[in-house]
């Protein structure tokens, strides 16, 4: 039986909505622990895309658009430096690049789902969703209608808290107190996501080589790719399911 | 005009980023090694994003002492606790309190 990673957050408008269905309040459950990391960096980025000349709608715009704060960021300092429109909007392209291994890592999930979710479902997948469908269900388990409903909720969650704190970092402007570690908040989502659902000594190889590819190549995007290569490679030449 | 433009291309290619490969791949019979290749290469990918976010990157030599302190801490309290509040709050915890013991030296 699943449990929730966090049984304080539902409310009662949450409870009664969600009591028909335990996969929308795990999904909710889950979702809502990452929102003390998202809304503090959404907000960031909120502020750092105002003090560009673009106007703060189209800025906001990009957050329910692209749903992926560093291309965000990219394209509106693209376009407020000058570029074009196809430059801007490739350059911030090139950072998304590790969605395609998100989404066919996913693909299977998305088998015998209703045509609407197959279409609308891919455009919510973010490093976070991805983070807790795998760790919630790291065989693929659930049944299509449970992946469904706790995908759904979970991921649109995120998004209303993405863009509800890139909206407040816009308009409101940057009011995040120095003492708030802003730049180590990103880190320790990552750590949590990967290393709570790190469960066979095949992927803690794959987590260690990738973290030791990052710190030899450097750089945003080499890094990567190698890391996709190196767990392509191990996952491809191991045996079991290990898991 | 132009970032608007812009705006609904980058919106339109990141979605077929995302949805390019699901549907690809959900029509078909995805073979258990293809399957397993991917899912190790997504986690390769998310535990690369854990040092590209570092603020140090990117050399290991160029890593705080608070940052080690709170990746330490996060990792241990990940593998104990599936609570991402909780490991999150750990490696946080740890990075301000080691950061203030830093600046008190």
């Amino acid at each position: 039986m699943y449990r929730s990673r966090n049984d304080n957050i539902p409310t009662a408008t949450i409870e009664r909505w969600s009591r028909s269905n335990p996969m929308r309040r795990l999904g909710v459950a889950d979702a809502a622990s990452l929102v003390p990391a998202v809304f503090p960096l959404g907000f960031a980025l909120g502020a750092a895309l105002s003090d560009l000349s673009v106007s703060p709608l189209l800025a906001w715009s990009t957050a329910p658009v692209l749903v992926a704060g560093a291309s965000q960021l990219v394209l509106v300092s693209q376009l407020d430096g000058g570029a074009s429109a196809v430059a801007a909007a490739l350059a911030a392209l090139a950072v998304n690049g590790r969605f395609v291994v998100y989404g066919a890592a996913l693909a299977p999930r998305f088998t015998s789902q209703p045509a609407w979710f197959r279409w609308f479902g891919p455009h919510l997948i973010v490093d976070q969703t991805y983070g807790l469908v795998t760790n919630r269900f790291p065989n693929g388990e659930a049944r299509p209608d449970e992946f469904r409903n706790y995908f759904t909720t979970s991921s649109a969650l995120l998004w209303l808290a993405w863009a509800g704190s890139v909206a407040a970092g816009v308009y409101l402007g940057s009011g995040v107190p120095a003492s708030v570690p802003l730049d180590f908040i990103l880190p320790t989502m990552f750590v949590a996501l990967v290393v709570t659902g790190l469960r066979s000594s095949s992927e803690i190889a794959v987590a260690l080589g990738a973290v030791a590819i990052a710190f030899t190549l450097g750089g945003p995007t080499a890094p990567l790719i190698g890391a996709a290569v190196l767990g392509a490679g191990v996952g491809a030449s191991t045996t079991r399911s290990d898991r | 005009m132009s970032p608007l433009l812009a705006l609904a291309l980058a919106g339109a290619s990141t979605y077929l980023l995302r949805a390019g490969s699901v549907r690809m791949l959900s029509s078909t019979e995805v073979p258990l090694r293809v399957d397993r290749a991917l899912r190790h290469a997504a986690v390769g990918v998310m535990a690369t994003l854990i040092v590209t976010s570092l603020a140090s990157r990117p050399s290991i030599r160029a890593l705080t002492a608070p940052e080690v302190a709170g990746l330490l801490v996060a990792v241990v309290a990940a593998r104990r606790t599936t609570n991402t509040t909780v490991v999150m709050a750990a490696g946080l915890t740890a990075y301000v309190i080691v950061g203030a013991a830093t600046r008190l030296l």
